[in-house]
């Protein structure tokens, strides 16, 4: 048991990359070795996992006031929220401004078609340092708003989970 | 005349075979190769042949076709 989970860190390695001829995709996850194969988003300073289900309720008569029975979800959403510290050209001009990929600095706003796209791995530690879980995520982020000023508060950044045969997570440390 | 003994001795370069490569596909989800995981279905290409073998002989993969590195 652990009373909590609280250095996080984000990793990314973004759609249609190439590496060693492979094109990382949803159903093509690069490994975490070499390390460079993913690249720190920026520090985070909270995370927060939410799920939301569409449920149907089944009803049966017990014996003549109806109680639920079964419930029979539907579908699910997953998002991991993020509070980020530093802004990169991903995360403002992509992700924030919605812009593709700048190239030497120069962008256009809006101009980006889809989301970002991209395997994301959550990373997150006891404060003995000890690993307590880790998530292989295929998803894509946005960015919703934010408000510079003096106040440098963290901005958010969520990712929403997309299907892929290869998404996985490991929790230890936790028995 | 030089004298034989003081000859070096000149050993012929071993030959190097060619490196094999496969073109492999994906059976099993999750299956490493070339530093990545893939998708059941996934067409990986320029796989080291043993390690293509080994993924055949493991049930993970077939080898489609073999060929020069």
């Amino acid at each position: 048991m652990k009373d909590i989970i609280l250095g996080v860190h984000l990793l990314f390695a973004r759609e249609g990359d190439v590496i060693d001829g492979v094109t990382v995709g949803p159903e093509a996850k690069p490994d975490g070795d070499p390390s460079t194969n993913y690249t720190k988003v920026a520090t985070v300073e909270t995370w927060e996992p939410s799920v939301d289900r569409e449920i149907v309720k089944r009803r049966a008569p017990s014996p003549g006031k109806y109680r639920d029975r079964a419930s029979i979800v539907l579908n699910q959403t997953t998002e991991y929220a993020f509070s980020l510290q530093e802004w990169t050209e991903m995360t403002f001009a992509e992700i924030l401004l919605g812009g593709e990929k700048p190239v030497a600095g120069v962008f256009v706003a809006g101009e980006r078609a889809e989301l970002l796209r991209g395997w994301w791995i959550v990373q997150g530690y006891d404060q003995g340092d000890n690993l307590i879980v880790v998530l292989n995520v295929w998803g894509e982020a946005r960015i919703d708003s934010h408000q510079f000023g003096e106040n440098l508060d963290p901005y958010a950044l969520v990712i929403t989970e997309l299907y892929s045969s290869l998404a996985d997570g490991e929790v230890s440390n936790l028995t | 005349m030089s004298d034989p003994s003081t000859k070096k001795a000149v050993k012929a370069a071993p030959e190097q075979s060619p490196a094999k490569v496969a073109r492999i596909r994906i059976l099993v989800k999750k299956t490493p190769a070339k530093g990545f995981k893939f998708g059941k279905g996934q067409i990986v290409s320029r796989v080291p042949l043993a390690h293509a073998e080994y993924l055949r002989d493991e049930g993970k993969a077939e080898i489609l076709e073999v060929g020069e590195a």
